[in-house]
């Protein structure tokens, strides 16, 4: 039974790798269910946007990441622009990211037809801008010097939903979906200079970085990782603002089981470590 | 199957990365080398369209020759390849440095520093609801003793005995509980983009889930 168990400290990581695949895989493919709590943070920035006045200030959603961590972002952004839409909310899109551009075009174009909203009435697409702090220091005194043109070169003038859009008092909350300081960024920048709400949509490793901006108000509410995506998924579901659970709430199950499988890896890797260290001292 | 050709193209780029797994190949190889000069020439697109023509070639063409001061401040950095003119690098780096300094110094000090002074003080308002796990008592308390023990653990100006040493200890558990949060964290994004490749690869490309 020890010697046994000493194996789990030296197991072939190729092992772990089709453990963990089986772990994904099966959930996925029996379409396992699996509860899941709203996080407060989720809550908070749902409520927040759920009482947003329809047709009045604009929320603006900035795309701030590149398609390698798209898993995890694109779920929120879809599920925070369903909310936005079925409610008659406006929406800005923008990119500090330079891969960003594309992802968001995507997006924000596909959940505006499911809820057949127009461009520059219901929402507007500006693509990405460089210069990240600049683009957000310059919207705080004047958002058309900012943004001139849209993603498709219409200029600002143009696009009849940003002629009352000057600068961040007409903004009604910033979101930024981001797998990196971006968020920080926007709080610094944005938030502490202007007094315009933020709100963070992170990667699971960067969410833990966000939680004192929460606990002080900086940020309005953050949604971390795919759980993010999916307690969001959830509310909006729950409400009728959505009629189906999407990606990520589908993946929640095959998050539970490959995290259960990696805590007992753990375990069983620490003790096959110490049993191993002990039969090795007795030799 | 999909019948989409470039459902196909990103299955297959994905099946040859996730080979590495096993063990390095051409496969894997090929892969790599592929994005490495996507990402390239992509970036090169993307600044010459973004920075390069809005902001150079542009308002030159435009004739706002204000553009060249700026535009001359950039060209510096590339003195760092004239041994004998490297030392007005130091110039576009100055202004670049008083800039950002002066831009960010108060803003990151009112973000950083008091808002988060604040955030870690015990006010009456936490006593209307003890134990919210938000703005409760008992949570302002715990981010108290947190903060300070680790502060305290940090504290290197003398040695580590007495008070301060069981104070840092207390730290060193708030340390490590923050660790082990955060790796959670990590072991979720990572598991997250596995999933989210297999969604793809069984539903998009051989739709075995629907």
């Amino acid at each position: 039974m020890l010697k046994f168990l000493a194996k789990f400290g030296k197991l072939d990581r190729r092992i772990v790798f089709a453990l963990l695949l089986a772990a994904i895989l099966i959930p996925l493919l029996f379409s396992v269910k699996s509860h899941f709590y709203v996080d407060a943070a989720t809550r908070s920035i749902y409520d927040y946007v759920d009482h947003i006045e329809p047709n009045g200030r604009p929320l603006m959603i900035s795309f701030d990441y590149d398609p390698q961590v798209a898993a995890e972002l694109d779920p929120m952004a879809r599920a925070v622009l369903r909310h936005c839409f079925a409610r008659g909310v406006k929406v800005v899109g923008l990119s500090l990211a330079p891969q960003g551009d594309a992802i968001g075009e995507g997006i924000i174009t596909k959940v505006a037809k499911e809820y057949g909203k127009k461009n520059g009435i219901d929402y507007c697409y500006f693509g990405y801008r460089p210069g990240m702090t600049i683009i957000m220091l310059q919207m705080g005194v004047n958002v058309k010097k900012a943004l001139p043109l849209d993603y498709y070169q219409t200029p600002y003038d143009s696009l009849p939903m940003m002629h009352n859009i000057h600068n961040y008092d007409d903004i009604a909350l910033v979101l930024s979906l981001a797998g990196s300081t971006y968020p920080y960024s926007w709080i610094i920048f944005a938030g502490t200079k202007f007094k315009v709400k933020i709100a963070a949509g992170q990667t699971a490793v960067m969410a833990p970085d966000n939680y004192p901006f929460l606990q002080t108000g900086q940020l309005v509410g953050q949604l971390g990782g795919m759980k993010g995506g999916a307690e969001y998924e959830q509310l909006i579901v729950e409400a009728g603002y959505y009629h189906k659970s999407d990606i990520a709430s589908k993946a929640m199950s095959a998050i539970a089981y490959s995290h259960l499988l990696i805590i007992l890896l753990i375990i069983l890797g620490n003790i096959g470590y110490f049993i191993s260290k002990k039969i090795e001292q007795k030799k | 199957m999909s019948t989409n050709i470039w459902v196909w193209i990103a299955a297959l780029l994905s099946l040859a990365i996730f080979s590495y797994l096993y063990k390095d190949n051409p496969a894997f190889r090929f892969a790599e080398h592929l994005f490495t000069g996507l990402s390239v020439g992509y970036f090169i697109v993307l600044y010459w369209n973004n920075y390069t023509l809005p902001y150079i070639v542009t308002p030159l063409v435009n004739h706002r020759w204000i553009t060249l001061i700026p535009m001359a401040l950039g060209m510096m950095y590339f003195f760092r390849f004239i041994p004998k003119l490297n030392h007005l690098i130091l110039i576009p780096i100055a202004i670049s440095l008083g800039f950002w300094n002066g831009m960010s110094i108060p803003l990151t000090f009112e973000a950083d520093v008091l808002k988060q002074i604040q955030g870690t003080m015990v006010n009456t308002s936490m006593l209307t609801n003890i134990w919210d796990p938000q703005k409760g008592l008992m949570v302002g308390l715990l981010v108290m003793v947190g903060v300070i023990s680790t502060i305290t653990y940090f504290y290197f100006s003398r040695e580590h005995k007495g008070p301060i040493k069981v104070t840092a200890n207390v730290g060193i558990w708030f340390v490590m509980i923050g660790f082990g949060a955060t790796f959670g964290y990590t072991v979720m994004a990572r598991v997250s983009l596995l999933i989210a490749r297999m969604q793809f690869l069984f539903t998009d490309w051989i739709h075995l889930i629907k």
